[in-house]
């Protein structure tokens, strides 16, 4: 679309939830619209604002805007990295597009691989921003923007400090504020001009956004779950408690059952669709196939739930490992004697890989959020992926940097800088992205209400996470077995059906976990970066 | 810098015009050149002075560093080589002066000690000659992208389109001939420049085109090699080794010359592409390596695989002469000059 003066040129792919009140402002200020789209209100709020318009816009976005006049280009994601933009600069031409695959598509981008990419997926189960598997692709960080003119691309610049979000309020939030700031979200996340449905798990979070949403919407709302033959009569089975809640809130509930056999006949287009290596997905890529098939374009997902309310169990173990080790893990060279000792004595003494590096990544909490997150450790590496891959990835990554740059340090509490590792790592390289491409795939757009600048704000006024206690006051309708059930994630049976489907790596393990096990298929399916040679 | 003003040699040139470009801002106030050699200078640029320690390195060093007294952080310190790069890092740490360092080629393409790999982590900028040099670069370096720049060499303006003396075909015997020309150094430790590549594809070509000759110039101590090859294909009558020409010489042989061709394998750039390009002559090179910058893929000149060699070349002979001025044009010291100035833009705009 091109602004209303010629000048400026967007691509854009997102929704901006605020649009119809930036539009009100806009066009009291004088402007007149020719079309009912978000686009044109991001178009006019740049040639209005320029840059600053990020600190206004209320949304998931990665865009790119064409400077007619200063013949520049520049591009620019949401604040989380809810939308994936990456770039490929060569010296000479800078490409764009929503997906790697696209860019690679072109077949004027070299092939060298990139160590950092293939390493960090090995570390962390997913590819690091802003690398990828390919040296000349990189992402845009989430939270930037970054100018393109004739001297090709500029530094990457940080509108969006996600530590920022934690600094306390003395207006204590209360219970009410609590509900209002998700009510608000779910609000804004439902502006659509097409139906708007849910991913219902058996998880309170899901359970609450459709509790919001039943409340906000006029008409039943529509909600999926995923169920599993496997997981049929176990603590694993989402179906009996997410049909509790569809029909405490009046849902139009579909249960989709998939079998091992629709998982065997998807799997080549769930790797085909896959656009960088995750060990996650299968599950979005499910309950977006159902909600498909109902025939909704727009779906809503607890997504992030976990990170502000300190859902996962690096919430309660990172603070305990952290007080036992952060003494001796900075005494310089005693963690890296130690692993150098007890590591090779792991296949007699059974101890755990994450065990052996405990000293030595102690010192800090992104150490220990490596170790607990980290699905390989780096010691293991040159096993999977040759010495010196491993050497080149681990330089070009330097993962605990890489979780550095979070900015989780300038947060207060433990609490809080836990949850921005979690978001600027496992959230944004991970759930998000593997969101995007599962639910793309089928044409669906998922919207995440947890993952919202303003919601964060509310909810961290305190200085830290809220609790999955305070966010069940939300609703008083939910089931109260949901409120006693233990977290189980969102879970999928791909432990049998890899090893069944012939898929699964030639070397595994077999004590391994599935999720290594896998990984290492995904690597292999993703080339191993076996082109790496130096 | 090793050399700039009065010395002879591509990198030395890259050098001038770097300098020059950027004496020509209004934002430089002064540009003071520690060379290494020294080279009779007739005339320097406004507001550039051009010093050669002398004692050797330690002289060298020793000048750098007294010069260092006089930097502050709005100071830059232009870096021609990636082997000064740890004395630049030494001047930057003591001055806050941000660096930039030009890369040109083969310097650039694997990794160095690890002394310069600390140095380099602390450059503002590097601007380098290709996209494949900074693409080789990057392969081993891990300074973030956006820091490294494409400077190609600019051509000068003595190569132009212009008319060859009348007689030079007639002198040189080679009315009605096809004339294909190579100019390169022939280096036994390089030996990459392809000369080798031509005089084997010289049977096939003549076949199509039996009045083809082919000129090589340049020296070094390859040549007995490429001399005894021609022998033994039996194309010595359609080879011409005509040793070091330069200036007005190498112009005219631009001129009369039906294809530039160098296959070569290991260009930084390949500035001998445009000069000829620039004087109507077309030009050949290899589909890898910087040749594809300075041809601009197939866009200002040809590229092809080394295997279809000689069926390139005869089908190149076949077609018509194009124009000279999109070379001339894209690669000018004014587009040249632009691209400094935004780089001294994009130089103030990173965090030293």
């Amino acid at each position: 679309m091109t602004s209303q003066c010629g000048r400026y040129v967007i691509s854009y792919n997102g929704e901006i939830y605020n649009y119809k009140s930036l539009r009100a402002g806009l066009e009291s200020a004088g402007t007149r619209f020719a079309t009912d789209s978000d686009t044109e209100v991001v178009l006019e709020m740049f040639r209005r604002y320029g840059t600053d318009m990020f600190n206004h816009l209320r949304g998931m976005y990665a865009l790119a805007i064409w400077d007619t006049l200063e013949r520049r280009m520049l591009l620019a994601r949401d604040p989380f990295g809810i939308k994936p933009l990456y770039y490929a600069d060569d010296g000479w031409t800078c490409r764009v597009a929503s997906q790697v695959k696209a860019l690679r598509a072109i077949g004027q981008i070299s092939d060298d691989p990139e160590p950092a990419g293939h390493v960090g997926f090995l570390l962390f189960g997913s590819v690091p921003e802003p690398f990828t598997l390919w040296r000349e692709i990189r992402a845009v960080p989430a939270g930037t923007y970054v100018w393109v003119d004739r001297s090709g691309i500029g530094a990457p610049r940080k509108y969006f400090d996600l530590p920022s979000l934690y600094e306390c309020d003395s207006a204590r939030s209360t219970d009410d504020s609590l509900s209002e700031a998700i009510e608000d979200s779910v609000r804004h996340h439902m502006v659509a001009d097409v139906p708007v449905g849910a991913f219902l798990s058996s998880g309170l979070d899901s359970s609450v956004l459709v509790a919001m949403m039943s409340k906000c919407a006029t008409t039943p709302i529509k909600t999926v779950t995923v169920g599993f033959e496997e997981f049929r009569g176990t603590s694993a089975d989402e179906v009996p408690l997410a049909e509790e809640v569809a029909s405490a809130f009046n849902t139009q509930h579909t249960t989709r059952l998939v079998s091992r056999e629709e998982f065997e006949q998807d799997l080549p287009k769930i790797l085909h669709a896959m656009d960088q290596p995750t060990i996650d997905g299968i599950n979005i890529w499910f309950a977006s196939k159902a909600c498909a098939e109902i025939g909704l374009k727009v779906a809503v997902s607890g997504l992030g739930g976990d990170e502000i309310s300190a859902g996962y169990p690096t919430f309660r173990v990172l603070p305990n490992w952290y007080r036992k080790t952060r003494f001796a893990g900075k005494i310089p060279g005693l963690g890296s004697m130690l692993r150098g000792i007890l590591a090779p004595l792991r296949p007699l003494t059974g101890i755990n890989a994450k065990a052996v590096g405990m000293l030595e990544y102690g010192g800090s909490l992104a150490g220990l959020y490596l170790l607990k997150r980290g699905l390989f450790m780096p010691w293991e590496l040159p096993d999977l992926v040759g010495r010196e891959l491993a050497r080149e990835g681990l330089k070009r990554l330097d993962p605990l940097e890489n979780l550095e740059r979070s900015g989780y340090r300038n947060a207060d509490t433990p609490g809080a800088r836990i949850s921005v590792l979690e978001q600027s790592c496992y959230m944004r390289n991970q759930l998000l992205r593997d969101a995007d491409w599962a639910s793309m795939a089928h044409s669906l757009e998922v919207r995440v209400p947890f993952v919202d600048p303003v919601l964060q704000r509310q909810v961290f006024r305190h200085g830290r996470p809220t609790s999955k206690a305070e966010i069940a006051k939300v609703s008083s309708l939910l089931p109260k077995a949901m409120l006693t059930r233990q977290k189980s994630g969102f879970e999928t049976p791909v432990e049998n059906w890899i090893s069944k489907c012939g898929i699964e790596s030639k070397t595994p393990k077999a004590t391994e976990h599935w999720s290594r096990r896998w990984a290492r298929s995904i690597n292999q399916h993703f080339g191993d970066g076996c082109a790496f040679s130096h | 810098m090793t050399e700039a003003f009065g010395a002879l040699g591509g990198i030395q040139k890259f050098n001038r015009d770097w300098v020059t470009a950027l004496a020509e801002l209004d934002s430089i106030e002064q540009i003071e050149l520690l060379v290494r050699r020294q080279s009779p200078v007739n005339g320097l640029p406004e507001r550039v002075t051009q010093h050669c320690p002398r004692l050797g390195k330690p002289g060298y060093v020793a000048a750098a560093l007294s010069k260092a007294k006089d930097l502050g952080p709005d100071d830059v310190i232009l870096c021609g080589h990636i082997h000064l790069m740890p004395l630049a890092f030494l001047v930057a740490s003591m001055t806050g002066a941000k660096t930039w360092l030009q890369l040109h080629g083969v310097e650039a393409w694997s990794k160095p000690g690890p002394l310069i790999r600390r140095a380099l982590t602390s450059t503002g900028l590097i601007s380098v000659v290709s996209r494949f040099t900074r693409s080789r670069f990057l392969s081993w370096s891990t300074i973030s992208p956006h820091r490294v720049k494409v400077l190609p060499t600019a051509v000068s303006e003595n190569f132009n389109p212009g008319n060859a003396p009348v007689d030079l075909k007639a002198r040189m015997e080679l009315t009605g001939k096809r004339v294909l020309l190579t100019v390169g150094r022939m280096a036994s430790n390089e030996a990459y420049k392809g000369q080798d590549r031509v005089i084997y594809a010289l049977p096939r070509i003549l076949e199509r085109e039996p009045d083809t000759v082919y000129l090589v110039v340049g020296d070094g101590d390859d040549r007995p090699r490429l001399e005894a090859l021609t022998k033994s294909l039996t194309v010595e009558q359609h080879v011409r080794f005509l040793g070091s020409v330069e200036g007005s010489d190498l112009v005219s042989l631009y001129r009369i010359a039906d294809l530039f061709v160098m296959p070569s394998e290991g260009e930084g750039f390949g500035i001998v592409f445009l000069e000829a390009m620039a004087c109507g002559c077309r030009a050949l090179g290899l589909n890898s390596g910087g040749s594809i910058d300075a041809l601009s893929g197939s866009q200002l000149g040809y590229t092809c695989d080394a295997d279809e060699l000689a069926g390139a070349i005869v089908d190149i002979l076949g077609s018509p002469r194009g124009s000279a001025e999109p070379a001339s044009s894209r690669f000018s010291r004014r587009a040249f000059d632009a691209c400094v100035a935004d780089m001294t833009k994009v130089l103030a705009g990173l965090a030293s």
